[in-house]
């Protein structure tokens, strides 16, 4: 059984190093790429994804502990939901800011809760408290862009957009979604035991589940924002492009007088 | 070019125009807002928001398209709801 749990511990381990590579890379990928292209949401997205692997290596390498991992996860979420805002919703203000106050509120509960661990007296009851609050929290965060991307998949399915465009609105809402859920195994971490105990096999399964999670969106969201050219040219190996005609401006002006001139006639 | 596209082809049915001409149309609108080097990626909702609001609406009128203010809203609506192909596109 030691040896199970220490060859699991060290896949696990692997996983969860995986993730904060991909984090990281998906982070420089989106700075580069917004500050190039001059996109605040993509800059948003970037240092929030650069936040949450260093708030990770923070704590797991460096030890500088939870409170500070937390916060950064706390910004981390702030800047997807903006990102979530300025992609998919702007000019609609109600639903995303309603959104925001929660996910922030949720966020400065769970930061008040790793204080107390360290100040006051942990109890059970105070953690499964914070687990339960956990878990819309992360739902909220990354199911809202789940949605967001699915909604917008849903109005673009029939029409004419590249396959591969189709492909990243539905790769973004699958990853997403299940990332909402990596809290979950949180209320089946066994009491008294401390998060990927190696010799405890149950915390070592919940560690390898929220590992798995986190791995599969880290990969997919990573595939689905730097697609590969080839996979994007396989996607649209059938797509036909829409000729296009380039006018002078004298001719097209002349020629929409004469297309709105035709119809005035039809009238 | 997708938003352009889309962009173009509720601007040809709503003002029974071409596709291709609609297209024509809204990036003469772009030139006019930000001249001739301004590349389509480096644009933004709200840069496509003051185009549609801005320089299409003059080009619509100067064309003697009836309607114009209800043309451009129907615009910007479609805008709303395709904007984070602004997004998907372009990286």
């Amino acid at each position: 059984m030691t040896m199970l749990n220490d060859i699991l511990f060290i896949v696990f381990v692997n996983f969860f190093g995986i993730f904060i590579v991909t984090l990281l890379i998906n982070s420089i990928f989106f700075l580069i790429k917004g500050f190039k292209k001059r996109m605040t949401n993509i800059i948003l997205i970037g240092f929030g994804f650069g936040l949450l692997s260093i708030g990770f290596i923070s704590n797991l390498v460096f030890n500088l502990g939870q409170l500070f991992q937390e916060f950064t996860i706390f910004i981390s979420f702030v800047f997807v939901i903006i990102f979530t805002t300025l992609t998919f919703h702007k000019n609609r203000r109600f639903i995303p800011n309603i959104i925001l106050i929660s996910v922030i509120i949720l966020g400065i509960v769970q930061i008040g809760f790793f204080i107390y661990s360290i100040l006051g007296t942990w109890t059970l009851s105070l953690y499964y408290i914070r687990v339960w609050l956990d878990l819309p929290y992360t739902l909220l965060t990354f199911n809202w862009l789940a949605f967001s991307s699915y909604s917008s998949y849903r109005v673009l399915k029939s029409q004419k957009v590249n396959p591969w465009i189709k492909m990243r609105y539905k790769m973004v809402a699958i990853f997403s979604f299940i990332f909402g859920f990596n809290s979950i195994p949180e209320f089946f971490q066994p009491p008294g035991t401390s998060w990927a105990e190696s010799d405890n096999i149950v915390s070592l399964l919940v560690f390898g589940i929220t590992t798995t999670l986190v791995i599969v969106f880290s990969l997919g969201f990573a595939l689905a924002w730097i697609m590969p050219t080839s996979f994007k040219n396989f996607l649209d190996r059938n797509y036909e492009l829409d000729e296009e005609i380039e006018y002078q401006e004298k001719e097209l002006i002349e020629l929409i007088k004469k297309q709105l001139s035709q119809k005035d006639e039809k009238l | 070019m997708t938003i352009i596209a889309h962009l173009g082809d509720k601007l040809a049915s709503l003002i029974s125009i071409s596709a291709p001409a609609a297209r024509g149309l809204i990036k003469l609108a772009i030139k006019d807002e930000f001249g001739p080097f301004r590349q389509h990626p480096q644009i933004n909702f709200e840069e496509y928001k003051s185009i549609l609001e801005n320089s299409l609406r003059k080009r619509l009128k100067n064309l003697n398209v009836p309607d114009v203010n209800n043309a451009i809203n129907q615009m910007l609506d479609e805008l709303t709801l395709k904007q984070s192909l602004i997004t998907m596109e372009a990286l």
